[in-house]
């Protein structure tokens, strides 16, 4: 992964953890805003009922004793106490005394609980309501809920007693409103929420009983579980009812028992919020959380691309100065402004490369001039041989010229032998310098290493085993298939004598021959190893060096010209050798070449270690 | 003449021209009352028709009662008999009984024997119910009314009428009229809560003769009632009474007298109570009560007939007074009623009198 | 003159729509015939009674003219004019106010007519108000049922209050002023032994007591009847029906009205006659379709005691239960003089009244 990606990656992570955990945040704290902002809105909605609640009791109570304070209840209460009191005359004025006042039950009571006149059930006049005449301070009671016989059956409401005393005689009046669903649709409520009245007017759980504003509540079967508990233990409580498996269907519901005089429980409220509003806020924030992440993301990744292209991009010029250098290109200048560390970075790398060009011009200058002065000693220790007994022999036809003039023929016949023999010696050695000085480029096409390398280990067949001297074993491991490079098949095959003889050379007491091709990182890899006698660090060190030779003979060019070879195919060659076990050569030659060949580089073994 | 003095009978009597219509009236209404009073059944003749009819129910008696020998008798009337008719009916029915063998006793007996004498539209019928532990059987037989022809359903509707006689604006608790022993005079009584005033009726109109001061050891309660006994020749207040000749106002005294004396007029303390006053049967109606509204002094009132009591239904119209009805009490005769009332509009106290006639 | 009812059509071969309207038909038939029956039944030609008809809207106004050849002598008014179809509280209000002289009143409002000062007459009770079982339903087919039903019924209650005295119970099918015998017949509540039969009734059974929607009398007496009922045990409810002929809410309606099914209702029958007998048979008659109740018709020369049995007879089948008897009550402004309360069958008698411009309407 290249310094760019990973810095583009952590600055994703970086972007998704933050706006992970920002959307987590946000979406705790709202869902903890809202479910507060519910608690809230539910304990003023509860507050607000029992204030109602109260309020109509006081109203119910108000009305009730307005009635029992008017002069008409009065006087009635007085016909009432007279002895053989006709009451049947006010059998109808509940009615019309309940109808002006708003009360949708009212009935006169006479002092022994006789009902005397009815609003709601006018035929119930005569018989008793003999909770009335129970010991009782109505005045004090205030208002209270009772659940009321009524023609249309059991009703709920909430009532109030006032009583009109005459001498020892009573006339109680008795009224309230019907609790249902007119005292539900009085309730001020939010969109989200809504009442629901369950009226517990009968042992058993009636769907039918539990109302909201419009009437019967539709799957109020769904409320048996949350009624019967309120029922067995009657407090307020909250419970949830999920309508679906959507949570926003939900819906949570306070619960308020209503009781009686007696705390018998004759009704529940039930007030409920429904979490859709919520669910969907949360939900959308999710999404908009999401939203703004996915565009975070995506604008942190344009961003952090961008930024990580920007910053990289000195590192990557550094980087990519630093691969020119290592490829050979030392005239490499990285262009980064800056004043920071990269700029610092880059202005050292730049000062480097220009000490790596000087160095290595004034290496080369050096080596130039090593290298000439190898060449000239060589030049000089190759020629000064023949060049003395050139010159020897020339001294001997002068001394026979002059002391032996008789001997002169034979002596010039011996000399000339000589002279002539070291002058084809002399050309012999100019002639490998001319070679060598005069390389050809390579004509490249498709070349089968795996044939040249057979074609030259057929050519040495005979030497290997060659009368008077130990044999040498040729071992082949060459792979199957491997790909055609584009190579010189001559120089290829020049390269491979050479090392060859270089392997021949090594083992004057015979040995194995080992050569093996492979294919890997779209080179293909020759190695030649033999089990002769060896090269020191040293040795190693220079041994591609031209003129240098461990041997006694040779010119000391065969390596550098398998070098040169190498080089001019784009591939390189490396040596490891141990003394006393064997040295192997290793060459790599690209299987496309690129454009520009480049000097091959010669690893050493330290540097294979630490590659490897 | 006298058809005038009708169409202006509620008129006040002090603007009647002459005394003689007061006195053609009266003795009008005395006569209407004798006419259409009871028929002239004495009590215990039976008509000989309805022998036969007794003797027939007394047969059904003894072949439905079988095998019991003794009856416990209840007889109980519901038609316009009167009493002598029914003890007539009772005492020939138990010897039509008895001559069947049958016996009348006391309880414990076999069986228990109710009687009723009842009549229906145009006969009267006469039931036996024989009762012997659970179960009860019933027979009866009727009998034409006859000449008689008496008939709840026909009888004679009743009409009130009322007469105001005196009105000031002073409290009238109770009044009364008195014919003078002299011819041609009339006196007027007003009894007030302070005053007994006598009044000639001279010159076309009631001239104060004497008044005479009632007094009181202490203040009279404010619902005082006061009663005029015009056949006793008395007066009586609550802790006080007058009394004396009354066709000589100059001997009638007032003393002071124990309250409780006076307790039937204590009344009911601030309130209203039903008034009534039984008067004589009058139109088939056996047990007339004249009885006043429901409503309190602050009200305009009626007084209405009833059988009995309210319970029983009204036999009359309504007669309408325009205030309250303070006093009613039967005259001495029966026939009549005084009624003491107060206009609300004037805030006069009237003085009336209530007659009774049949037909509307 | 107001009458309640509304009256379509005075022609004889037009039935009436409801029991109102034919009591109110025969009202007037009474007025403009010369002779009636003592079975009830009008003869001779209309327009030979005390009065003709001179106007006729149907249904809201009619003004009958006094007959000026009307065989027992001319009626002292000139004319008589007749408003229909107005409400109990209408017609009252309108005798305060002076704008009639006669006005019908229901039974239950008679009181409170006479205490707020109108002048009431009331006649004898000739109505009578009775529950029905109708014979079509299973629930109430049971003797028990019945009897349950029957025992729990508070007579006294209904003509104390409901009634406000203005009435008689009834325990008979004839009062007692035609029959002599009504006596005889029970009025005794007996909630404690309506309870003791309530165990024997299947204890899911409901039933329906259906009166005249337009009829608050009905409607008070049927509610307290489901009242005294349900103190029984006994689940009873009330329901209105509508009155028959009564016009839908919406004529264009096409759709069928409801079938509102009870299984007993409150009737009322009116005695033709203060005759038992006649009165007797035409109740038979009319209990015939909606009792089944079938009986041997009464000779002319039936005793009281057959009549009682007839009577017995058809009490103890528990078919029919009589409640209460009504009077005929009518207000009558100040001026109204001669008014003589009619006896059960008779008419109002409307040729024998005059009015004294003179009189104080107080």
């Amino acid at each position: 992964m290249t310094f760019r990606s990973k810095l583009f990656v952590n600055f994703m992570l970086a972007l998704l953890v933050s706006v992970a955990l920002v959307a987590a945040g946000v979406t705790i704290v709202t869902r903890r805003a809202f479910a507060e902002l519910n608690r809230e809105h539910m304990d003023a909605l509860v507050a607000q009922f029992h204030k109602e609640f109260e309020r109509r009791g006081h109203d119910v109570l108000n009305r009730v004793q307005g009635i029992a304070d008017a002069e008409p209840t009065v006087r009635m209460a007085i016909d009432l106490s007279r002895p053989n009191a006709d009451i049947s005359v006010y059998v109808n004025d509940a009615r019309g005394v309940a109808q002006s006042h708003q009360l949708d039950f009212l009935d006169f009571v006479g002092t022994d609980g006789s009902i005397i006149s009815s609003a709601e059930w006018s035929a119930r006049f005569g018989y008793k309501m003999e909770w009335v005449t129970q010991k009782e301070d109505w005045a004090s009671r205030g208002s209270f809920l009772m659940k009321l016989d009524t023609q249309d059956g059991p009703a709920l409401a909430l009532m109030a007693v006032a009583t009109v005393r005459v001498g020892d005689k009573d006339l109680y009046v008795v009224g309230g409103e019907r609790l249902g669903k007119e005292f539900l649709a009085s309730l001020v409520l939010p969109s989200n929420m809504r009442a629901l009245l369950y009226l517990h007017l009968e042992p058993a759980f009636q769907p039918v009983n539990l109302i909201d504003s419009a009437g019967p509540v539709t799957e109020a079967e769904r409320f048996e579980p949350i009624i019967e508990r309120e029922r067995s233990h009657p407090s307020e409580q909250t419970a949830k009812i999920d309508w679906t498996f959507d949570a926003a269907s939900s819906e949570i519901f306070h619960l308020i028992p209503l009781l009686g005089r007696q705390n018998e429980l004759l009704g529940v409220l039930l007030i409920g919020n429904s979490l859709r509003t919520v669910v969907t806020l949360e939900r959308h924030i999710l999404w908009l959380a999401i939203g703004v992440a996915a565009m975070g993301l995506l604008f942190g990744l344009m961003l952090s691309w961008w930024g990580a292209a920007r910053v990289t991009l000195p590192v990557r010029k550094l980087a990519a100065g630093a691969r020119e250098v290592s490829d050979g290109n030392w005239n490499t200048r990285v262009a980064v402004r800056g004043h920071d560390e990269i700029g610092q970075l880059a202005q050292s790398f730049n000062r480097m490369t220009q000490q790596l060009v000087d160095q290595r011009e004034r290496l080369i200058q050096a080596e130039r001039v090593a290298a000439w002065r190898e060449v000239a000693r060589r030049l000089a220790h190759e020629l000064k041989n023949p060049l003395f007994p050139l010159q020897t022999t020339v001294e001997n036809l002068q001394r026979a010229s002059a002391q032996n003039p008789d001997q002169f023929e034979e002596v010039f016949r011996e000399s000339t032998g000589i002279l002539l023999a070291e002058i084809e010696n002399l050309k012999i050695i100019v002639g490998r310098f001319s070679d060598f000085a005069k390389m050809p480029q390579p004509e490249l096409g498709p070349v089968d290493l795996n044939e040249v390398i057979r074609n030259v280990v057929k050519l040495f067949e005979a030497q290997f085993g060659a009368v008077g001297r130990p044999p040498i074993t040729p071992e082949l491991h060459l792979k199957e298939n491997l790909p055609t490079i584009q190579a010189d098949t001559t120089l290829l095959h020049r390269v491979i004598e050479n090392l060859i003889l270089n392997a021949m050379d090594a083992m004057p007491a015979g040995g194995i021959l080992m050569m093996r091709t492979t294919q890997e990182n779209g080179n293909v890899d020759f190695e030649i190893s033999d089990t002769g006698t060896g090269l020191t660090h040293e040795e190693a060190e220079r041994i591609f060096t031209p003129y240098y030779t461990t041997k006694q003979h040779g010119t000391g060019l065969g390596l550098a010209i398998v070098q040169a070879i190498v080089a001019d195919h784009s591939g390189r060659i490396s040596v490891e050798s141990e003394t006393g076990v064997g040295t192997a050569f290793h060459v790599e030659l690209p299987i496309k070449p690129p454009n520009h060949p480049a000097t091959p580089v010669t690893v050493s073994e330290e540097e294979k270690k630490e590659e490897a | 003449m006298l058809l005038n003095a009708l169409c202006n009978w509620h008129k006040p009597m002090r603007l009647l021209p002459r005394l003689f219509f007061l006195r053609a009236i009266v003795a009008l209404l005395t006569i209407a009352f004798t006419v259409r009073s009871s028929p002239a059944q004495s009590a215990g003749e039976i008509p000989p028709e309805w022998g036969e009819v007794l003797r027939s129910l007394a047969h059904k008696i003894a072949a439905g009662a079988k095998p019991a020998k003794t009856f416990s008798l209840d007889v109980r009337n519901l038609s316009s008999l009167n009493e002598g008719e029914v003890d007539g009916i009772r005492q020939m029915l138990v010897a039509d009984l008895s001559s069947l063998g049958l016996k009348i006793r006391m309880a414990p007996a076999d069986a228990q024997l109710q009687v009723t004498l009842s009549e229906s539209a145009h006969d009267y019928v006469w039931v036996a119910e024989i009762r012997r532990g659970e179960t009860s059987d019933v027979v009866m037989v009727s009998a034409e009314r006859g000449a008689m022809k008496k008939s709840s359903a026909k009888r004679p509707s009743l009409t009130l009428q009322r007469k105001l006689i005196w009105e000031q604006e002073a409290r009238i608790l109770d009044f009364g009229l008195l014919e003078a022993a002299a011819e041609g005079a009339s006196i007027l009584v007003i009894l007030e809560p302070d005053t007994i005033a006598f009044y000639d009726y001279r010159a076309g109109e009631w001239q104060l003769n004497r008044g005479i001061d009632i007094g009181h050891e202490r203040p009279v309660q404010r619902d005082v009632r006061g009663r005029i006994d015009l056949q006793a020749g008395k007066a009586e207040l609550p802790g006080s009474e007058c009394a004396g000749n009354f066709q000589r106002p100059e001997t009638v005294t007032c003393i002071r007298t124990p309250a409780t004396k006076s307790a039937a007029l204590a009344g009911v303390r601030g309130e209203n109570a039903e008034d009534r006053a039984m008067v004589a049967p009058a139109c088939g109606v056996h047990d007339p009560v004249l009885i006043s509204g429901p409503g309190d002094w602050t009200e305009p009132d009626f007084i209405q007939m009833y059988e009995g009591s309210r319970q029983r239904g009204a036999v009359s119209q309504q007669i309408q007074f325009a205030g309250p009805v303070l006093a009613l009490w039967a005259s001495e005769d029966g026939k009549t009623a005084r009624v003491v009332s107060r206009n609300l509009k004037t805030g006069a106290y009237e003085a009336s009198i209530v007659s009774v006639s049949c037909g509307d | 003159m107001e009458i309640g009812a509304t009256i379509k059509s005075l022609d004889p071969s037009v039935a009436a729509a409801s029991p109102q309207e034919a009591d109110a038909k025969t009202e007037l038939d009474a007025l403009l015939y010369d002779h009636r029956g003592e079975d009830g039944a009008f003869a001779g030609t209309a327009g030979s009674g005390a009065f003709r008809v001179s106007e006729w809207e149907a249904g809201k106004r009619a003004v009958l003219a006094a007959n000026e050849d009307y065989r027992q002598g001319r009626p002292f008014v000139d004319a008589i004019e007749i408003q229909m179809g107005r409400s109990a509280h209408e017609r009252v209000v309108d005798l305060e106010l002076n704008k009639t002289d006669f006005v019908q009143i229901p039974a239950e409002q008679a009181r409170q007519a006479a205490d707020r000062g109108v002048r009431v007459s009331a006649s004898q009770p000739d109505e009578l108000l009775a529950l029905v079982f109708v014979r079509s339903r299973a629930a109430t087919g049971d003797a028990r049922v019945r009897e349950a039903i029957a025992r729990c019924i508070d007579r006294a209650a209904i003509v104390n209050f409901i009634l406000q005295k203005e009435g008689e119970p009834a325990g008979g099918l004839l009062p007692q002023w035609s029959s002599g015998t009504a006596f005889l017949f029970s009025l005794d509540t007996d909630a404690h032994g309506a309870k003791e039969i309530r165990p024997q009734i299947p204890a899911s059974t409901k039933f329906v007591l259906g009166y005249d929607s337009a009829d608050t009398l009905e409607q008070s007496v049927a509610e307290r009847i489901a009242v005294n009922a349900k103190e029984a045990g006994i689940s009873l409810a009330s329901r209105a029906m509508p009155t028959p002929g009564t016009k839908r809410a919406n004529a264009n309606d096409s759709k069928p009205e409801p079938e509102i099914h009870v299984d007993a209702r409150l009737i009322h029958l009116r005695m033709p006659s203060p005759h038992p007998r006649i009165s007797l048979t035409a109740f038979i008659n009319r209990l015939g379709s909606l009792a089944g109740i079938a009986d041997s018709p009464l000779p002319e020369s039936a005793s009281p005691e057959d009549i009682y049995y007839s009577e017995r007879s058809i009490i103890n089948s528990g078919l029919v239960v009589p409640l209460v008897w009504l009077p005929q009550v009518v207000g009558l402004s100040a001026q109204v003089r001669d008014w003589k309360r009619p006896e059960a069958g008779q008419s109002w008698p409307l040729a024998d009244v005059w009015l004294d411009s003179a009189a104080d309407a107080r």
